[in-house]
């Protein structure tokens, strides 16, 4: 009984598969950790403190990362405020309208964002006349961040369950208190976790801001308008293709930190996640 | 008994709705924008806009303006996207035919062989993927892939497989459509490939069983019932994924060689490349010098056309996968 | 004589008793001291139970008492939960089906197994059918053709779908599908069909239906049927095995059992004084 005909052919495909299914993803991970190494290795003759007291052309980078701070800071702002809201309205007033933004918003996370950088571009600085500005470079990322957040909130929201929401209305709440009191601050969360994201994306982002934030040798003026602003994914993009060894560095150390930065906004969401789904 | 809501829920409904109203406003906003603000371009360039390969200003030193259709041009002045739709079309099609099998073998991974403690840990890892911000995938392709592929993948693909059409020929300096398209194919596995898993994952355990209890082997069972059960969500993930690859700016701005735009169809897979949107970088800042504004209006319509080109994948994936990219992105594949 | 000689068994010397239980019909599998751990917590123990050629074995007992992990050992699905662990002997034919070298595709190409709810594959009903002949190398139509004719009449269906080979399993009502996913286990001639509850998600035509086709199928096959239905192990059953905790209670007969049982335990148990 114990054998049958072309059964070592069966067996050989299926562990060439296994095989394959192992490799690809081994294949798919090596860049990964070779990317770490690379940006690490390449910056490391860079590290100092200059990078934290001087601007890009000093050979520091100060100005970028006050620059995205800013930008980050400003447009999560907007995002949040607008996302969270939207988030309420989709999960607790839904109707006809909900399903057109709830479709719209799917649309926008599709938008290239050198499409908002275009349309940022025109509108915001040139038409409105705000110049380069971090006003500009800031509502183009909102325009980015605003589904994700407005979409994770929903899904937080839906998470509740309802005999919370009930037993908040049995004590006679309005459902403006019971959204505002109970739900939101059960799904507070999940809704940070997508906030979270959603930051990453607005850091890593580069397309939107060229033409909108420009780029800026100083610190952020804290002017809204006309006055460009610096960021770090703009000194990764640009400072490779220039001639020096020094500005290649500056390049990577950029990139060193955009990593840091994403890996630990990364493993902080993962984290709530886990625990959020647990409690 | 009717259920009234209390004035000050209507408010605050009133007052969500407002708030929400803003994503519409965006999109619309944008669509519109593009619409309105290409409409002189697209009665100047016509049809000749998708079939032009020359993206020319015209003669600054010109006296007298031209003027075609009712709309201002410089002399000279001619405006086609071929060479640009073309490196877009191309390097999404490389990326694609990498990232569909290949993300299907990560899931598969994820999901069948991988022992449970090693499972969470990749699903992480590959969410990780996703997170790399596009210049850093950028700056690693300009100085790991461009070398390589100039000094070894180019040329050996040349020698061996330069019998295929468009894989022989000059191989360039390693900028270009297969970089391109490999940085691409990387960049877009994670998504495709946490769609696809969650599928994977909630294949009905009794068929599976079955399939095994019949004598399949492992790959039997994984090719008759869990890719059959997955394939509208492979289908709809790969769009997505396409939607991404379509819209990708930094990574192939940087390692497709185009910088400045360039000038001729791609000849074979090693020639560099422009996509509509490394262009819309590439050719703003010269487009804002025309005096008549007829090239800003005409990147106008190459926004334009890249929106509706992943508008449609994206609402074509929607179709498949419920929930959309949004999902796909913020979930991160997490099975819930 | 039959001789029914079992009350739970501390060894596998006792189940060489089993042998002499229904000793008209010869052996087709036989555990021997069969345990199996789920982790720490052992959810068969020490069962030792001889299933004979051509006969429908009943195995019941109230639910967790590890009927279907027993079931699950002897085609070796039990190789797919993780912490599993087996000790013990199971023959078939003489061979130890549960020695880690015997390999698994084989046994269950001779082994088949028809589930709780009826699992059809996303594909019509022929393909279905053709599914494991197809998987074993059987490619040439006409062949295909009639092994999935013959299943199908085997299993009490081909009236009903011989019209509509080509539509979707899921298209077919649940009683039907349960028994079209039996076709497909008899499709490759398996020697020994084990049964999971197989009732258990139908309604009671449907459930007749597959409790008439399973009598009929022991001319040709070793049935193993899990159940945790008293009167359906009664009404088709030759032999019973009574599972409580892991362990065997008693096994023989089914009538004899059923009329006469020998332990206090299948007694409360038949009788529904169950505590």
């Amino acid at each position: 009984m114990n054998s049958e005909k072309g059964l070592g052919a069966r067996k050989a495909k299926d562990w060439t598969m296994r095989g394959v299914a192992l490799a690809l993803t081994l294949v798919i991970l090596i860049p990964l950790f070779d990317i770490i190494y690379v940006v690490a290795v390449n910056s490391a003759p860079a590290l100092s403190l200059t990078i934290l007291t001087k601007t890009t052309a000093d050979g520091g980078l100060i100005n970028a990362i006050a620059g995205s701070v800013f930008l980050v800071c400003f447009s999560s702002l907007l995002a949040i405020l607008l996302g969270v809201f939207s988030g309420v309205y989709l999960a607790e007033f839904g109707g006809r309208f909900a399903s057109v933004v709830r479709l719209l918003a799917d649309v926008l996370t599709g938008v290239p964002s050198i499409v908002v950088g275009y349309f940022g571009f025109i509108v915001f600085v040139l038409d409105f006349g705000w110049g380069f500005s971090a006003l500009a470079a800031a509502l183009a990322l909102t325009i980015i961040m605003l589904p994700y957040v407005t979409r994770t909130t929903e899904f937080a929201l839906r998470k509740v369950p309802s005999d919370m929401k009930e037993g908040s209305f049995a004590l006679g709440a309005t459902r403006s208190t019971t959204v505002n009191r109970i739900s939101l601050r059960y799904a507070a969360p999940g809704i940070l976790t997508g906030v979270l994201i959603a930051v990453s994306i607005s850091l890593g982002e580069t397309a939107p801001l060229i033409y909108t934030a420009d780029f800026s040798n100083y610190l952020p003026s804290g002017a809204l308008t006309h006055s460009p602003v610096g960021y770090l994914t703009y000194v990764t993009w640009a400072y490779i293709s220039e001639p020096f060894a020094s500005a290649h560095q500056q390049a990577f150390v950029a990139s060193l930190i955009l990593m840091l930065l994403v890996l630990s906004i990364g493993l902080c969401a993962r984290f709530m996640v886990a625990r959020w789904w647990k409690s | 008994m009717r259920k009234r809501e209390s004035p000050r829920d209507r408010a605050y409904g009133l007052a969500v709705a407002i708030v929400a109203a803003s994503i519409p406003v965006f999109v619309f906003g944008i669509l519109l924008f593009l619409i309105e603000y290409s409409l002189p371009a697209i009665k100047f360039n016509g049809l000749g806009f998708f079939t032009g390969t020359s993206w020319n200003l015209g003669d600054f030193n010109a006296v007298k303006f031209i003027t075609k259709n009712g709309v201002e041009g410089l002399p000279g002045a001619s405006f086609g996207i071929l060479i640009f739709l073309a490196g877009t079309l191309a390097s999404s099609t490389i990326a694609l035919l990498i990232a569909i099998p290949t993300s299907i073998a990560v899931a598969l991974f994820t999901v069948e062989d991988a022992p449970r403690r090693v499972r969470e840990p990749l699903i992480a890892l590959v969410d990780l993927l996703a997170g790399v911000p596009s210049v850093v995938y950028g700056l690693w392709g300009l100085v790991v892939l461009v070398p390589l592929m100039e000094r070894t993948v180019a040329p050996d693909l040349a020698s061996t497989l330069g019998f295929i059409p468009f894989f022989g020929g000059a191989t360039g300096a390693g900028y270009g459509l297969l970089t391109s398209g490999l940085v691409l194919a990387l960049m877009v596995t994670p998504i495709v490939s946490s769609t696809v898993r969650e599928s994977f994952a909630k294949t009905p355990p009794d068929v599976k069983e079955a399939a095994l209890a019949l004598g399949c082997t492992k790959w039997e069972m994984e090719r008759k019932v869990v890719l059959p059960y997955s394939k509208t969500t492979i289908a709809g993930a790969s769009l997505l994924g396409l939607g991404r690859a379509f819209g990708e700016t930094m990574a192939v701005l940087m390692v497709g060689g185009g910088a400045g735009a360039v000038a001729y169809l791609p000849s074979n897979v090693y020639s560099p490349i422009s996509t509509m949107a490394t262009v819309i970088v590439s050719l703003l800042d010269s487009a804002v010098t025309d005096p008549t504004k007829l090239a800003l209006y005409s990147l106008a319509e190459v926004a334009l056309v890249l929106f509706l080109i992943t508008l449609s994948a994206n609402m074509l994936a929607r179709l498949f996968v419920h929930g959309g990219i949004a999902k796909a992105l913020v979930s991160g594949g997490r099975e819930n | 004589m039959v001789e029914v000689l079992t009350t739970r068994t501390e060894s596998a010397q006792k189940a060489v008793m089993h042998l002499q239980a229904d000793s008209q019909a010869e052996s087709k599998v036989a555990l021997k001291g069969l345990s199996v751990w789920y982790g720490m917590s052992k959810v068969v123990d020490d069962v030792s139970i001889d299933f004979r050629r051509n006969r429908v074995t009943a195995v019941m007992g109230p639910s967790g008492c590890g009927k279907t992990t027993l079931l699950k050992t002897l085609n070796r699905m039990i190789d797919l939960v993780p912490d599993a662990r087996v000790e013990g002997e199971a023959y078939m034919d003489g061979q130890n089906i549960l020695d880690p070298q015997f390999d698994v595709t084989i046994l269950r190409r001779h082994v088949g197994m028809v589930f709780q709810k009826p699992n059809p594959f996303p594909m019509s009903i022929y393909d279905n059918v053709a599914f494991g002949p197809r998987i074993h190398g059987m490619k040439k139509k006409g062949e295909l053709d009639r092994v999935v004719e013959e299943s199908l009449v085997g299993a009490g269906l081909y009236g009903e779908v011989k019209d509509k080979l080509g539509k979707p399993a899921s298209s077919l009502s649940g009683g039907q599908q349960q028994r079209m996913c039996i076709a497909r286990a008899i499709a490759i001639k398996p020697e020994v069909l084990l049964l999971d509850e197989p009732t258990s998600a139908l309604d009671p035509s449907g459930s007749l239906k597959v409790e008439q086709l399973i009598t009929t199928l022991k001319e040709n096959y070793t049935l193993v049927l899990v159940t945790h239905n008293m009167q359906q192990a009664a009404r088709i059953s030759d032999n019973t095995a009574f599972l409580y905790e892991g362990r065997l209670v008693e096994y023989g007969e089914t009538g004899q059992m059923f009329e006469n049982p020998k332990e206090e335990l299948t007694e409360k148990y038949i009788t529904g004084k169950f505590g």
